[in-house]
């Protein structure tokens, strides 16, 4: 292809999304990604988590990357071209080589077609197939790799079948195009906790045996320590702190990671929390247009967060938007 | 993109389980069957019967039914059974031209508006809110009064000014939500272009939706038909169930007596709605399985 | 030693009638639920454990009816009452947390009115100055300012709502709460903040009964835990025995299928798929998903629930029976 493999196989640099929301007359503007960047590593298959509550941007920042919505500023570059600028045969081989699952495993499905549906058409749209009989066999071979049999789950409806054996085609369905980069959008949220295990396997298994990188977007800070390398964390939009994902939650930096990461139940009535949070006992309508977006909840806060925007600096092993870090 | 993606043996298959939804459903076979009944008998009567029937004269006035006039005549001695029979068969084809073009119009307008958004979509929604909230029978009122020679067909297209209105919100609440799903995305993933997508991924889901506009549509316009046709504003020179109406109406046959005159077209009517409304229910219940009684 | 304030014996509860019913729950015996404890009904999707909430508080609506049992509060069976006299019970004595209650907000109506029309309900008629007392009082229990009062259910966040259908089952100052997954949707920190919320309403010496799926939230809050599966009650124990040494083999699994966040052991899952309860396995529920399986044995015969230890409840054939 056309495109270089030096470096970065995803570099996403200064990505912003305004959305203008309200109608006609009252026209706000939500800043729902605010000036992240981050990158990802060609020469070996990682897999990075991109954490946040909600209103975090992280779907936004994914479906960005997916090539869905155009940013307002800043640029998604796959093999070092910018996704806006790429010509066709570019756009195909990023359109294959990027792919997703999503949450809702029965929402992915087109329910009125069987689920050989979602199977067949990326084999015939991408070419990968010249005959019937190829189609079905690397159909079959994708199933069984996923531990899928074709008897049970050819020819079926979606509502036929349970949630995780839908995502389990959908992981079938990346098997066969090979991706280089899954974005898996929270793919377990909605299983059964005994289900989901299967699917993280799945997930580490298709990294191994094919190279294939994830960008995990989820808010389950315990599922994505289980299958990633590296982690960012969002907050309203912007990155507050990325780095190895065992160094970030055994020390997170930030006060709103060390929230974050502090306020996950742990499943062992051992370590059970022991200190008292506040919930916020009424809407806060303040956006600091100029200081830090933690400011109101922070406890850690300084006189400058109020006025001056933290950037991303180099602390330790990871990177972190933080006055309380930044040597002046 | 090709057409040829739907393969002609796949296509049959897929025909028949399409169809097999509504056909398992009670409340859709039911008023199918009906529906049916309502088309078959009037046509097997025009065919079988002799058009003298209709011609003023052609018997004594204002007979009671026997079995020479089944239904007896009216004040003019035309038969009554002749008359429905083709007054029946007008009805449902204003009904049937008027929700075609309706249903068909307002698909359009309510996909352009959902795929476009923006200002297409302010505008078309607008006009369409428009077109959903005057009293519509007021202005079919005065279109009526303008046109001249008022014909079936006419009929058809003066219902059809308001009768896309609402196939069109319809189609674009659901085209809108339709966008946002996820299977959506991933057809897109797996390298689809927009016509492609809308043709293979879109469409199955709206025709249902469309079907049942349709059905709802044909309510609406027989309805519309007969009210406007008492009212002395429908096709005069032809025979429509809302015709009969008006003449039994202009004859004083209530304050006669001539119950045989204007009580089968109101049958025949609330025959029709009762029908069309049993397809529509079924054709709800198996678009939205969570109305199926569970 | 604590008292008793609720017993659920043998409960019953099905869809449908005829020939297939789904057998949603069966036998289910929570034993003697005490005041001042949060008891954790824990499950994956469609084990019952919300028709059998809805079973408690006689809330279950057609096809859905009670079979058989008893649900012991106070000396009364409440599976025997009159629904007028059920009522009564309801809110005051017993209130419930609905699944999705955040949505449940009627939202055509402030806060304050909801609440109050909660309290008349069931009080009749009071002062304006005592009823915003009361919810003022309520409010504030849940950490909410007292402005909310005055607002509307779609001005206030996720968090919030719930924690306004909190304050709502709470005003009436009921002896158990049920909450039914007081935390679907919510963020971290919030869920955080409801969980702890619970913990306080329990050490007003009041009754939770946390139903959820969250293991680690069980593990959090919970003084016991009942393990729930495809209907039946597998374990019963206190949350520490239950999680550090798992009895059922489905708990066994389930806790190892539970991810760590500082911890990278392998994670266990569960082949097959949960029993259609139109027709559930024969003998243990459990059975053809099991990996410590007795043919013979586990495939015929229903295991009934053994007390190991005291306060320590298995149904399996590995244990007694």
């Amino acid at each position: 292809m056309i495109m270089n493999d030096s470096g970065k196989l995803l570099e996403v640099s200064h990505l912003t999304k305004i959305f203008g929301i309200g109608g006609l007359i009252r026209r706000r503007e939500l800043v729902a990604v605010d000036d992240v960047s981050f990158n990802m590593p060609a020469e070996r298959p990682t897999t990075l988590t991109i954490a946040g509550e909600s209103g975090s941007g992280k779907t936004t920042t994914a479906r960005m990357i997916l090539g869905f919505i155009r940013p307002t500023h800043g640029g998604v570059i796959y093999r070092g071209k910018n996704v806006l600028n790429m010509n066709r045969d570019e756009w195909k081989t990023y359109r294959r080589e990027v792919q997703a699952i999503f949450q809702d495993p029965f929402g992915a499905f087109n329910s009125m077609y069987t689920v050989d549906h979602v199977l067949r058409v990326p084999i015939q749209k991408f070419k990968m197939a010249k005959t019937d009989e190829e189609t079905g066999q690397l159909i079959s071979t994708a199933l069984e790799a996923v531990g899928l049999r074709s008897g049970e789950i050819l020819g079926k409806y979606p509502h036929q079948l349970s949630g995780g054996q839908r995502q389990r085609i959908m992981l079938a369905r990346a098997f066969i195009l090979r991706p280089r980069i899954v974005v898996a959008d929270e793919p377990v949220s909605m299983l059964d906790a005994s289900m989901r295990a299967g699917i993280l396997h799945l997930m580490l298994d298709l990294k191994k045996k094919q190279n294939v990188s994830f960008l995990y977007i989820t808010h389950d800070l315990s599922t994505a320590h289980y299958v990633s390398d590296a982690i960012a964390i969002m907050y309203q939009g912007s990155m507050v702190e990325t780095g190895p994902i065992d160094d970030v939650i055994a020390d997170p930096l930030h006060p709103y990671s060390r929230l974050l990461i502090d306020s996950i139940p742990i499943p062992d009535p051992g370590q059970r929390w022991q200190e008292h949070i506040e919930l916020p006992s009424k809407e806060s309508q303040t956006q600091t247009l100029d200081g830090c977006k933690f400011y109101d909840r922070c406890e850690f806060r300084l006189e400058v967060c109020k006025t001056q925007r933290p950037v991303l600096k180099q602390e330790k092993t990871r990177f972190v938007a933080c006055h309380l870090y930044q040597t002046s | 993109m090709t057409l040829k993606s739907a393969l002609p043996g796949r296509l049959a298959g897929r025909l028949t389980s399409f169809l097999r939804g509504p056909f398992s459903n009670r409340n859709f076979d039911t008023g199918f069957a009906m529906f049916a009944i309502l088309v078959v008998i009037p046509l097997l009567g025009v065919l079988l019967s002799s058009p003298d029937l209709l011609r003023v004269g052609n018997s004594s006035p204002a007979l009671p039914p026997s079995p020479d006039h089944l239904l007896g005549t009216d004040v003019l001695g035309r038969d009554i059974l002749a008359q429905l029979f083709v007054g029946t068969l007008n009805s449902l084809e204003i009904g049937l031209i008027a929700a075609a073009i309706g249903t068909a119009a307002g698909a359009i307008i309510g996909f352009v508006s959902a795929y476009y958004g923006g200002i297409v979509d302010d505008t078309l929604r607008v006009l369409t809110d428009v077109f959903l909230s005057i009293p519509s029978l007021m202005f079919l009122v005065l279109i009526s009064a303008l046109v001249r020679a008022v014909t079936v067909e006419a009929m058809a297209m003066i219902i059809a000014i308001f009768a896309w209105a609402w196939p069109a919100r319809q189609i674009r609440a659901q085209a809108l939500s339709l966008k946002e799903h996820e299977f959506v995305y991933m057809a897109r993933l797996s390298g689809m272009g927009s016509f492609e997508l809308i043709v293979r991924e879109l469409m199955p889901h709206m025709l249902q939706w469309m079907i049942a506009n349709f059905v709802n549509a044909f309510l609406s316009a027989i309805l519309t038909e007969t009210g406007l046709s008492i009212l002395g504003l429908g096709p005069q020179t032809e025979r429509t169930l809302g015709m009969m109406l008006w003449w039994a109406l202009n004859s004083a046959a209530m304050y006669r007596g001539l119950w045989w005159w204007w009580a089968p077209p109101v049958f025949v009517l609330i025959f029709s709605f009762f029908s069309l409304y049993l397809m529509h229910a079924g054709l709800e219940e198996v678009i939205n399985p969570k109305l199926r009684g569970r | 030693m604590h008292d008793g304030v609720l017993e659920v014996k043998d409960l019953t509860a099905y869809y449908g009638t005829g020939s297939n019913p789904t057998r949603a729950v069966e036998k289910a015996s929570l034993g003697i639920i005490r005041r001042g404890e949060v008891f954790g009904i824990a499950g994956e999707s469609a084990c019952g454990k919300t028709t059998l909430a809805l079973s408690i508080l006689r809330l279950l609506k057609p096809p859905g009816h009670i079979r058989g049992g008893e649900v012991r509060f106070d000396g009364t069976n409440l599976l025997e009452l009159g629904e007028e006299e059920m009522r009564l019970i309801r809110w005051k004595k017993i209130s419930y947390v609905p699944q999705s209650s955040m949505n449940a907000l009627n939202p055509v109506m402030r806060v304050r009115d909801q609440m109050s029309d909660c309290i008349e309900a069931h009080e009749g008629r009071q002062s304006n100055e005592e009823l915003d007392n009361r919810i003022g009082e309520s409010l504030r229990n849940v950490g909410l300012s007292y402005e909310v009062i005055r607002m509307y259910p779609h001005e206030l966040s996720g968090g919030m709502k719930q924690r306004v259908a909190i304050a709502m089952a709470t005003i009436l100052d009921p002896e158990v709460l049920i909450a039914d997954e007081p935390t679907t949707a919510l963020d971290v920190i919030v869920q955080r903040g409801i969980l702890q919320l619970l913990k306080e309403i329990r050490d007003r010496m009041r009754t939770v009964l946390l139903i959820t799926h969250d293991m680690a939230a069980q593990a959090e809050v919970s003084d016991r835990v009942a393990i729930m599966y495809a209907g039946r009650i597998a374990e019963i124990g206190k949350t520490e025995s239950v999680f550090k040494d798992p009895l059922h083999p489905y708990t066994q699994l389930l806790i190892q299928s539970i991810p760590q966040l500082r911890a990278r052991a392998k994670l266990a899952w569960i082949g097959g798929l949960p029993p259609d309860l139109r027709n559930p396995p024969k003998g243990c529920r459990f059975n053809p998903r099991c990996p410590r399986l007795i043919a013979g044995t586990c495939d015929v015969k229903e295991p009934r629930p053994a007390e190991v230890e005291p306060d320590r409840f298995v149904a399996c054939h590995l244990y007694g029976d």
